[in-house]
């Protein structure tokens, strides 16, 4: 490349030299031409020959006139003019410059000396007197005589001398003639030379205009038909071409817009500024902030100084008169629209999704309110004289209203797991049992129909970990189902372990049923919400229509799936598949709520509770129900009477309902439990139809210990009491407070290890425990730094044993998940790392604080 | 180099066309040797059909005077005389050529075009004196050769007669 480059170069070097020296010599020759020429034109001679021979005929006249014929004598006046003339010619040739060289010559040369001498000699005697004159005329005729062969001589050789001189001027004229030919010839050369590359040049040139034309045409063309408008300026901001599309968009003429200031016509007042510095800065430094950065949205003005919205993006190219900037600008408006549009619909299904489970958060407490109220009455009815018709009809009272308590809870159900938010806990569960529990509740109605109940359960190698209450939820529905609709067949409940490892086992649950199956049409929508498939026979329990499709989202929020085979006639069979971890292994997030075992058996001592609840009804209910267990009750009928209540004396326990006018329940916990006053530590319990999960959390961020989904039944208030009892005997220390604590040790483990161990043991168990906690955890993050992933399994593995040994549950899960984390999942093993430290310090101040309160024996 | 030829013919048609202007007085009669007769188309005469000069009514013209050399001389002189075209308004000349004829019969036509202002002149002295008919004299037809080089050809040294004698202006 370069050196092509370099060729060219002194190719062309050479050209300009050559055609330079042909210049120089042509012009030479030229000026030499020309010299010539002006010589020629101003000739040194006259006609010297006839100067020559007319001196011989002067010589011959004055000869003549010097003779006396017979008429006359000689006429002497004549004689002398003769003479003059004579000698004039003869001055001439011995004078003149034209004759200079004949003069030299070694012939002439003599000649001429004797014509001087005889003019010499005669001119006194032709000046002198007449007489004298008429006497030497003999003399001078002699002596002209004499002079004839010299003049003769200068005649002959004048002629051989000029004939010489006529031959070199004519041979000087030949190669005159010559060099003009050859300065012809080359000029002609050089005319042909540079013609041949003026052609090429002007071929050159215009093979290029061609190009230049197409290639102009081409990007009008392209410009022209750009949908997107398109606007030339120069730097300063004067419109220098607009194509079509731009004259639709802004409404301006081809016209109107060339040359005008595209600032006045197409920007908006409120970038007029920053247009303009941006101009000025470009011009002052060439700074871009705009020009060549892509798209920038903003908008522009049309002709009718409408605003709308544009896409714009700017290009920059050099011109002859400068930068000039190519601004390319598209219409936005209709997508700005449609995206305003697709915002506000987004936001109106986001503000119907609100709605509707404000909808049903508001329904299930207007709904649990009432049935709070009856259902609790109908408790307390049972509690008197009936005979046995009204037993009868209680009963029915009341299973109508557990009829209805289910439907509100499934609703209630359904939402939460709508909002995502399915809690699953992973408690130890035995599949056996659930499936047995099932099938003792529907064998009655089974037995009725004639359905025989069959359950087969292949038992897993080790303690499985799960939420046993949803799974049981799940096949309490399928198989509740597959009895509705069978009549005098079979009911199969199959449980398979699939497979089973270290960490945990694939399960399969299958019921299937002999009864009238679905249609393939209804299959597929049968999991959807409220839907019921329109039996054949009369149906003696109803259905919301939830059932399969709150079954759906447990079995998905396990990872599992669930699945329908169905004939028509023959019968259906329901499975399920999902995954459980072993019991220890922590693979699902412990934190469900402290579910209270009832314990019939505990005897709870008479409490001081204070009863906070604005509805009359339920305030009644709870009052009878508290007092009939024995406990002390006093009412408050808002949420300030409470707080004042709370601040007059000490109570055991607060029931706070939560929605009050006025003061509501949460507010009134704050207060109290921010206040100095006598209630300050004492346990509250919240009482809420607010059954959604997220709502709970904010009772317990505001001091609440426990919630009471109303309405409220003796059995489940007497769970509460006996919990709030148990606590009150034993040390509140050893279950903390917060949800984290709760976790945290298992006091029954502790005290058991306390009894079963020697004196002094335990607490060397403990202390050893704890010591190995601290010096472990270091450990454990340096193995995580070096990225040593297999070194932190053991730690943890090690330290999880230690953890189990003294109870510490929430730690122990902890530093299970970590040790199968190692080999999985590496991000979630850092947020475990993370939150290990605070879990590690807040256990053993735990176990240090139980030990320290563990009577000496 | 050729409007030095062109413009003397304009020159000389307005000449002509004024030929009655402040030269063409009446011309009286020659006192002395007649030196030149000039005959033929002429407007001004002094004798029969004819304008006869001697040396003094040459001289009494208006006088032109240039240094030149020329072929037949040595080095450069001083001519003086009366240029073509003054001698040719006063004899009020209407021709198209002139023919001049020497002392010894030489004669030589020359174009009334040649008679420009700055062309020749009949000189009747060299380096201020009067020439002898031995010096070519006493009139010659002198170009200003070295001032025109279209004056250095051999037409104009063959109209360069000297010993002038007579003039006819040929219509």
């Amino acid at each position: 490349m370069i050196g092509t480059l370099r060729t060219m170069l002194i190719r062309r070097i050479l050209v300009t030299i050559g055609i330079g020296l042909v210049i120089i010599l042509l012009s030479s020759f030229g000026l030499r031409l020309f010299e010539a020429v002006s010589s020629l034109r101003s000739a040194p001679h006259d006609n010297v020959q006839w100067t020559l021979a007319q001196l011989e005929v002067e010589l011959l006249t004055l000869m003549n006139s010097t003779l006396s014929n017979n008429q006359k004598t000689v006429e002497l006046d004549e004689l002398r003019k003769r003479f003059d003339v004579f000698y004039s010619r003869a001055t001439t040739l011995t004078r003149g410059k034209v004759f200079a060289e004949l003069r030299t010559t070694p012939k002439a040369a003599p000649a001429v000396r004797e014509l001087t001498n005889f003019l010499t000699r005669t001119t006194p005697l032709i000046d002198g007197p007449d007489q004298q004159l008429t006497l030497a005329l003999p003399t001078l005729r002699n002596e002209l005589e004499a002079l004839r062969p010299a003049v003769r001589e200068l005649s002959i050789t004048g002629v051989f001398v000029f004939a010489k001189l006529a031959d070199a001027r004519r041979i000087a004229f030949e190669k005159l003639l010559l060099s003009a030919s050859l300065v012809a010839v080359g000029l002609i050369v050089l005319l042909a030379i540079t013609l041949a590359f003026l052609y090429r040049q002007f071929r050159i040139s215009k093979e290029r205009s061609k190009a230049v034309y197409r290639s102009s045409q081409r990007q009008i063309a392209t410009i022209n038909a750009s949908l997107d408008a398109i606007v030339v300026i120069n730097e300063q901001g004067e419109i220098i071409d607009i194509n079509e599309a731009a004259t639709e968009v802004f409404g301006y003429s081809r016209d109107q817009a060339l040359g005008a200031d595209m600032a006045d016509l197409m920007v908006p007042q409120q970038y007029m500024d920053a247009h303009l510095k941006g101009m000025k800065r470009h011009r002052q430094n060439g700074e871009k902030k705009v020009v060549g950065k892509g798209r920038v949205e903003l908008s522009a003005l049309r002709a009718d100084r409408t605003e709308f919205p544009i896409e714009l993006s700017i290009g920059e190219a050099a011109d002859k008169s400068g930068t000039i900037f190519i601004a390319y600008i598209r219409d936005i408006s209709s997508r700005i629209v449609v995206e305003n549009e697709l915002t506000e619909a987004r936001d109106k299904a986001l503000q119907g999704e609100r709605a509707k489970g404000e909808f049903i958060a508001v329904m299930s407490h207007e709904m649990r309110t009432p049935l709070n109220g009856l259902l609790g009455v109908l408790d307390l009815l049972r509690q008197t004289e009936l005979n046995g018709r009204q037993r009868q009809y209680l009963d029915i009272a009341n299973s109508s209203g557990q009829i209805l308590l289910q439907h509100v809870n499934d609703v209630l159900d359904l939402s939460r797991m709508e909002t995502g938010k399915v809690r699953l806990a992973s408690d130890p569960l035995d599949l056996g049992t659930i499936v047995s529990g099932v099938v003792d509740l529907n064998r009655p109605v089974a037995q009725a129909n004639g359905v025989r109940l069959v359950s087969t359960i292949m038992a897993p190698q080790a303690v499985l970990a799960g939420d046993t209450h949803r799974i049981r939820q799940v096949l309490m529905n399928l198989v509740g189902n597959a009895v509705k609709f069978t009549q005098e067949g079979q009911i199969t409940i199959t449980v398979d372990i699939l497979k089973e490892d270290d960490f945990g086992a694939e399960i399969d649950m299958r019921v299937k049923d002999t009864g009238i199956g679905i249609a393939a049409d209804d299959q597929a929508r049968i999991f959807g919400d409220f839907v019921t498939i329109d039996p054949t026979y009369n149906r003696k329990v109803s259905g919301s229509g939830l059932g399969l499709a709150i079954c759906q989202r447990i079995v998905r929020a396990m990872g599992g799936e669930i699945s329908l085979e169905s004939t028509p006639g023959l019968g259906s069979c329901f499975s399920f598949r999902f995954k459980l971890p072993h019991w220890g292994t922590g693979v699902y997030e412990d934190s469900s709520p402290k579910r209270l075992k009832p314990d019939s058996t505990a005897v709870i001592e008479s409490l001081d509770i204070l009863l906070v609840e604005d509805n009359e009804i339920n305030r009644f209910v709870a009052r009878e129900m508290l007092q009939r267990a024995g406990h002390g009750v006093t009412e408050a009928t808002n949420g300030l009477e409470g707080v004042d209540r709370a601040q007059a004396r000490t109570f055991d326990l607060i029931l706070m309902d939560i929605s009050m006018p006025g003061m509501d329940g949460i507010e009134a916990t704050k207060t109290i439990r921010s206040g100095g006053g006598p209630c300050r530590d004492t346990t509250i319990i919240g009482l809420t139809a607010h059954a959604l999960p997220e709502e709970q959390k904010r009772f317990k961020q505001a001091g609440m210990q426990y919630c009471l989904t109303k309405p409220i039944r003796i059995e489940t208030l007497q769970d509460i009491l006996i919990k709030v009892n148990a606590r009150s005997a034993t040390d509140t220390s050893v279950e903390a407070r917060d949800d984290e604590d709760e976790v945290m040790l298992d006091g029954n483990l502790l005290r058991e290890l306390a009894s079963s161990l020697k004196p002094g043991m335990f607490e060397k168990v403990v202390t050893n425990a704890c010591l190995e906690f601290e010096k472990g955890l270091p450990d454990l993050s340096a193995a995580w730094e070096r990225g040593e992933l297999q070194a932190l399994a053991l730690l943890a593995h090690k330290l999880a044993g230690s953890a189990a040994i003294v109870g510490a549950t929430g730690f122990h899960v902890k530093l299970a998940a970590i040790e199968i984390a190692c080999t999985s999942d590496a991000p979630r093993l850092e947020a475990d790392l993370r939150s290990l430290d605070n879990l590690s310090q807040a256990t053993i101040r735990a176990l240090r604080s139980f030990v320290g309160s563990t009577p000496q024996s | 180099m050729f409007h030095l030829l062109l413009s003397p013919t304009i020159s000389f048609i307005a000449a002509t066309l004024f030929a009655f202007g402040a030269l063409s007085a009446d011309l009286k009669t020659p006192d002395n040797d007649i030196v030149l007769n000039i005959t033929g188309a002429i407007g001004n005469t002094n004798a029969d059909g004819a304008a006869q000069f001697d040396l003094q009514m040459l001289q009494a013209l208006p006088v032109t005077t240039f240094d030149t050399s020329t072929i037949w001389t040595e080095g450069v002189h001083k001519f003086s005389g009366v240029s073509l075209y003054d001698l040719l308004e006063t004899v009020a000349a209407t021709g198209k050529s002139l023919k001049a004829i020497a002392i010894n019969d030489y004669s030589v036509e020359l174009p009334a075009s040649d008679a420009v202002k700055g062309g020749p002149i009949i000189a009747y002295m060299l380096d201020g004196k009067t020439m002898s008919v031995r010096d070519r004299g006493p009139l010659w037809i002198v170009y200003p050769f070295d001032q025109e080089r279209n004056y250095r050809s051999e037409v104009i040294y063959a109209r360069s007669i000297w010993q002038l004698r007579d003039i006819e202006v040929i219509d």
